[in-house]
């Protein structure tokens, strides 16, 4: 749930970036914070395990400044994107104001996508809230594989598979090389705000 | 708030995270691996799953030996594959219990190894000194790997060192049951004296070798 407090004139909205393991969540946010360290001031807080994987969450803060008098702060999560974390998962998504649903677009994760996606409305749903209630965008992760000559789901798949009803603005990215990965923020930043805003209205 | 106010935060994030920006359309700016012999090999190490199975590493091992057989005559070329093949072997035999640094270093090595194979006009020294860092690398990995199977069999010798104090410490405070031994027969007292001093000698026994397991290892 976003923190608003009108009387000191302050917004805090919080994104999850969900998604299959090993699908680029963490490196989304690894990006953002290479790239931009400088100019967001804040540190990315990351705990890891056995094999580099994501053991708890990523913690990303971003803090975007005065605007109308608002004190607009983001915090960017990921979730551990292993089956076996599934109470990790449900937890980070407690009060969750945006999600950024990081797709693998490795052919062989076709299942995997769908899967978390359904596990995404799942645990959505502990809280009362919809895959269609809360502001989402996906992102098709690791499209500069296909350069490589690796076996890729065609965005028309992906658009099926995932995107059919949702019908969420979508990016086709590369989390490792950059390609999309800040115009993914931005717009589920955008999309957040504007739900906030709405809400208030 | 209103739609101003959602334009003015677009244009915020527009100032913050300008210019290192880029688009799908930069992406063909990347280098790849193209048709080179190490498609194959990219491919493989890109879709190995965290979990990792039997046929993943064994398509990596097949893999690494078309191409050592490719390679036979670039000495250079040979060392980092031979590198990721005795790393992919280590992951394969221990999978789950390998240590976390050994998939990341097949992923420094394998780099290493493109650098090596597509920078055009790279020196020979220069990738000679990509190698020895990657062969550094693996000798720490090693040294790491040896010293933590040692230290987790000395934490086994100490847990079942414990283990046996316990008993024998259990079995003290269990013997506030001793039995009365006056009045016992002497034939009684050398038979419970007898069991008293097998007892000594097995725990002596398993103490002495528990103490030249421990010699033994840090030699």
């Amino acid at each position: 749930m976003a923190i608003i407090n009108l009387k000191k004139g302050e917004v805090q909205a919080k994104i999850v970036y969900y998604g299959p393991g090993r699908g680029g969540k963490t490196t989304n946010l690894e990006y953002i914070y290479r790239k931009f360290h400088d100019r967001i001031k804040t540190e990315m807080v990351t705990i890891k395990t056995h094999g580099d994987r994501t053991l708890f969450f990523d913690f990303l803060p971003i803090e975007i400044g005065k605007i109308k008098g608002f004190d607009i702060r983001i915090q960017l999560y990921t979730v551990p994107g292993q089956v076996k974390y599934d109470a990790t998962r449900r937890l980070v998504l407690r009060g969750v104001d945006g999600v950024v649903f990081v797709a693998d677009s490795l052919a062989v994760r076709r299942k995997e996508n769908i899967l978390s996606l359904k596990n995404l409305a799942d645990n959505l749903a502990t809280y009362k809230k919809s895959l269609f209630d809360v502001p989402m965008v996906l992102q098709y992760n690791k499209r500069d594989l296909q350069e490589e000559g690796i076996p890729l789901l065609s965005l028309e798949a992906l658009e099926k598979d995932l995107n059919t009803r949702l019908k969420a603005p979508s990016f086709e990215a590369s989390a490792l090389k950059g390609p999309n990965v800040v115009q993914t923020m931005k717009r589920i930043i955008v999309m957040t705000i504007d739900s906030l805003r709405r809400d208030l209205t | 708030m209103t739609e101003d106010f959602k334009s003015q935060v677009e244009s915020r994030l527009d100032d913050l995270f300008h210019e290192d920006e880029e688009s799908m359309d930069s992406m063909d700016r990347f280098g790849g691996v193209g048709d080179h012999p190490l498609k194959g090999l990219k491919a493989i190490l890109l879709s190995i799953e965290w979990e990792i199975t039997d046929s993943s590493m064994e398509s990596l091992i097949n893999e690494l030996k078309t191409l050592e057989d490719f390679y036979k005559d670039d000495k250079l070329i040979l060392t980092f594959l031979r590198l990721l093949n005795s790393i992919a072997r280590y992951i394969k035999v221990r999978r789950g219990k390998a240590h976390p640094n050994a998939t990341s270093l097949l992923t420094s090595v394998y780099n290493g190894l493109e650098r090596v194979s597509l920078s055009e006009g790279m020196s020979r020294k220069e990738k000679e000194n990509i190698l020895l860092q990657e062969v550094d690398k693996f000798k720490k990995l090693k040294e790491e790997v040896i010293r933590r199977k040692k230290e987790q069999e000395e934490e086994e010798t100490k847990q079942s060192a414990a283990v046996a104090l316990e008993e024998a410490a259990g079995r003290l405070t269990e013997e506030p049951t001793q039995p009365d031994l006056s009045s016992m027969t002497t034939q009684e007292l050398v038979l419970y004296a007898l069991e008293e001093i097998k007892e000594v000698i097995r725990e002596e026994f398993g103490a002495l070798r528990a103490e030249m397991k421990a010699w033994r290892e840090s030699r």
